[in-house]
């Protein structure tokens, strides 16, 4: 999704047509939950937080599989979220539940892979293409 | 002789054409600054308080000055004429899930995807 978001975004989304929703699927262990954990904290600061960590998560993933409360932490600083703030919430488990509610609704939905797309109930399995997003929303919005 | 106080008289007149000079172009960049100024205050709210201020000094600190005592309301009368942007925003869904974008958009594109 990350290489043709910014697309999306400067055709779709920054003309109000598209809202672009992140539900977290944890299907890797402790580094799943952690790194998302990480995003959830940063995004309780300030949603914007929340996709300005997004995309550096994304960038460095590899270093993800071996990330600690301190390297997310400096990270989210990074970013400039508050790190006694962004720690109490990685350490209180109420980040924790949240993302593993929708991890369960996910679950609920039917959603088992990852990536997985769906554009007002038309779902996707896997990476896709810029066409391919741009043909099903262009047929969601004529149908508007 | 009596050339004497006519060639004083004409070097005392020399003299003082030359000290005026620099006065002359002073008193011109003063008018230049103040047009500039007034015209910079007209387009910018600031203008009521940048258009009463002549003097080369006032006229040199329009932008400082404008800024720091701007009132904080002033953005907002200044928003009617320009274009009103999409409403992109960031926001959290009901169940929690982070979005971009309005609220309200008719179409919603939910990445359920894993950082690793």
């Amino acid at each position: 999704m990350l290489g043709t978001e910014p697309q999306l975004i400067t055709d779709y989304v920054e003309s109000g047509r598209v809202k672009i929703v992140f539900w977290p699927v944890l299907n890797h262990g402790n580094p799943s939950v952690y790194s998302t954990l990480a995003a959830e904290c940063a995004g309780q600061q300030d949603p914007a937080l929340f996709w300005a960590a997004h995309a550096v998560l994304f960038e460095r993933q590899a270093e993800l599989w071996s990330a600690d409360r301190d390297y997310y932490a400096s990270l989210a600083e990074s970013l400039g979220a508050d790190r006694t703030v962004f720690e109490a919430c990685y350490d209180s488990g109420d980040g924790l539940a949240q993302v593993t509610a929708l991890d369960d609704e996910r679950l609920r939905r039917g959603i088992f892979g990852q990536p997985t797309f769906d554009v007002n109930g038309q779902v996707f399995a896997g990476l896709q293409n810029y066409e391919t997003f741009q043909a099903t929303i262009d047929a969601a919005l004529a149908q508007q | 002789m009596k050339l004497l106080p006519l060639l004083m008289l004409l070097a005392l007149l020399l003299v003082g054409c030359a000290a005026d000079e620099p006065a002359l172009e002073t008193a011109a960049e003063t008018s230049v600054s103040t047009v500039v100024a007034s015209v910079t205050a007209a387009s910018s709210p600031a203008a009521p308080t940048a258009t009463a201020t002549p003097s080369l000094d006032q006229t040199a600190t329009v932008g400082p000055t404008a800024a720091t005592t701007e009132p904080a309301t002033a953005s907002p009368t200044h928003t009617p004429t320009e274009p009103a942007a999409p409403a992109v925003v960031y926001g959290r869904t009901a169940e929690g899930a982070f979005f971009h974008g309005a609220a309200d958009a008719p179409v919603t594109l939910i990445d359920y995807s894993d950082f690793l």
